[in-house]
């Protein structure tokens, strides 16, 4: 089962912290304060036994009670501290301890979390333009990044190279609303393809008559975004079965790498689509205009706003796949909740309110991410009050 | 009545802000210690964490609407230390931030602010200066909103529901 609430307490950097997930959780925060830690946390827990299968399935082995040598091959190489004596974790009130995660036993193997990391871009080799497995990985890599790569290569072996060999756009893949904002914001216009390349099958982007671009000409934003649209393919099947079962919840970390804000926006349309399809999506994020998104979102909820101004707000088309995302995007009983985890004092602050006249600095700022910006605006403003430069 | 006597009142002669307020005709009477001149409505919001650098208030508001019932007075002037040796005159509107309307309430208000100081008040156009605007209640605005950064851009800081001097 997901977890619906996780109390931590002396858990890597959070000192403390009570989370409780909404349809939409999003995670805010300066670096190494622990939001990817928890976000892996939530995969452990939730599919505890699918990733004993996996670890076990490539050859990696621990005694029961060498909770060190598992930790680090869930966390990642060094990150086996994080769990220390101190640590106390609860699950909606049930206690959780590394010791029992770590047992070997029999256990439900069902996965329900998918998990694309921030360090998604290495599921692809640049050298051949194909995908990295479990195998391809260092030892010491964090599980989920190991996990993802196999996740893509075996999408690519099992679905998409027996297609076309167009992998985007395709028809039967994504709302045609959405297809279009990325073609438009992302791809410019160029589809992403399956070719053979002096026989090695590689990823390509390609024009209408244009040479085939491998991975490394690629612009910043479409390697970042590519690993993250193929991770949305495992979600969004092709078929029209919303979801892919038993998968129920999408962790997202820092969908924003590498892209413009108008392509941020068409990658939340893919958040959107999630939350229409029934899953359950935690984000990570760096990107003011993600929490503008969901700020706007709370309001329009709050106004009784149409959907409309959701509409408006993506520039999506009128016509009624628009407006089943946008009515799903406004549904109340799809709640959205944001977490910032602050550094001075380890803790993790609900900010779900978003109100930028709180009188919580952190809230005011949205974790920081709008709070620098806020306080050049007033810089600039005293300054031009005064007429000259301070004083 | 400006409440000043004994030794207080020549600590105050000092001030820079008392002396400006005493010598505007239309405020000389309007002049009140610390945050007094703050209305109960708005005490939370305006708030000073080391009271003995407060320099006096006055309701610009209060004072003018006689004279100017019509016109988008602004609400105070507080004299304000904001280091130990530096006085500054801190202009503190409190003010819905809900809509876009609001916004164009609040340009007014500055214009209208900018013109009365230079017309009837010039002894209190005088820097260092703060002009803010304190929201009433809820934002529709997020810090970084486009819209508020071309007020920025005329002077006026945005700080949220709560001034802190």
């Amino acid at each position: 089962m997901l977890p619906g609430r996780l109390r931590l307490r002396n858990f890597g950097p959070v000192k403390s912290g009570d989370i409780v997930f909404g349809a939409l959780t999003i995670f805010v925060g300066p670096q190494a304060t622990g939001k990817s830690l928890t976000l892996q946390l939530v995969k452990l827990l939730a599919d505890i036994g699918a990733v004993h299968n996996t670890l076990k399935q490539y050859g990696v082995g621990w005694d029961s009670n060498d909770t060190a040598t598992f930790a680090s091959a869930v966390f990642g190489e060094g990150m086996q501290g994080i769990w220390s004596e101190d640590t106390r974790i609860e699950r909606d009130g049930e206690p959780v301890n590394l010791q029992s995660l770590a047992r070997r036993g029999k256990r439900d193997g069902q996965e329900r979390v998918f998990f694309i990391p921030a360090q998604r871009v290495l599921a692809i080799n640049p050298q051949s333009g194909w995908f990295r497995g479990f195998y391809d990985y260092r030892l010491g890599d964090p599980f989920v990044v190991r996990d993802f790569g196999e996740k893509l290569r075996r999408l690519a072996e099992q679905e998409l190279l027996k297609g076309s060999g167009v992998v985007f756009p395709q028809k039967k893949r994504l709302k045609k609303i959405i297809r279009d904002a990325l073609l438009k914001a992302i791809f410019g216009g160029f589809s992403l393809r399956l070719e053979a390349h002096m026989g090695q099958r590689r990823l390509v982007l390609r024009g209408d008559e244009s040479a085939s671009l491998p991975f490394t000409v690629w612009s910043a934003g479409q390697r970042e975004f590519v690993p993250l649209l193929l991770g949305a393919y495992q979600l969004l099947p092709p078929s029209k079965t919303p979801r892919r079962e038993p998968l129920e919840l999408a962790v997202i970390e820092e969908i924003e790498m590498g892209l413009h804000p108008q392509a941020i926006s068409a990658a939340m349309l893919l958040v959107l689509d999630l939350l229409q399809r029934g899953y359950r999506v935690c984000l990570s994020t760096h990107s003011p205009h993600v929490l503008d998104v969901v700020w706007a979102l709370r309001r329009f909820r709050e106004s009784n706003a149409n959907e409309q101004f959701v509409r408006e707000l993506f520039g999506l088309p009128a016509g009624p796949e628009a407006k089943k995302l946008a009515e799903a995007a406004l549904n109340p009983e799809k709640d959205l909740k944001v977490y910032y985890f602050e550094r001075e004092q380890g803790t993790v602050q609900d900010i779900s309110n978003l109100d930028p006249a709180s009188e919580h600095d952190f809230e005011a700022g949205w974790g920081g991410l709008t709070e620098f910006s806020g306080h050049v605006g007033n810089l600039v403003a005293r300054a031009v009050a005064n007429g000259a430069v301070l004083r | 009545m400006a409440q000043s006597s004994g030794r207080s009142t020549s600590k105050k002669a000092q001030s820079h802000f008392y002396r400006a307020v005493t010598s505007t005709p239309v405020l000389a009477s309007a002049y009140r210690p610390g945050l007094q001149a703050i209305a109960s409505a708005d005490k939370e919001k305006i708030v000073c964490c080391h009271p003995k650098r407060l320099k006096g208030s006055v309701c610009i508001d209060e004072t003018l609407r006689p004279m100017k019932p019509s016109e988008p007075r602004w609400d105070y002037a507080i004299g304000h230390s904001h280091t130990t040796n530096a006085e500054q005159i801190v202009w503190a509107e409190v003010h819905p931030a809900e809509s876009g309307s609001n916004l164009g309430e609040m340009d007014k208000k500055l214009l209208w602010l900018t013109d009365w100081l230079k017309a009837e008040a010039p002894a209190m156009n005088y820097n260092p200066r703060r002009i803010v605007w304190v929201a009433s209640g809820r934002s529709s605005f997020s810090a970084n909103d486009p819209k508020l950064r071309k007020l920025r851009q005329r002077g006026l800081e945005f700080v949220g529901r709560r001034l802190v001097l």
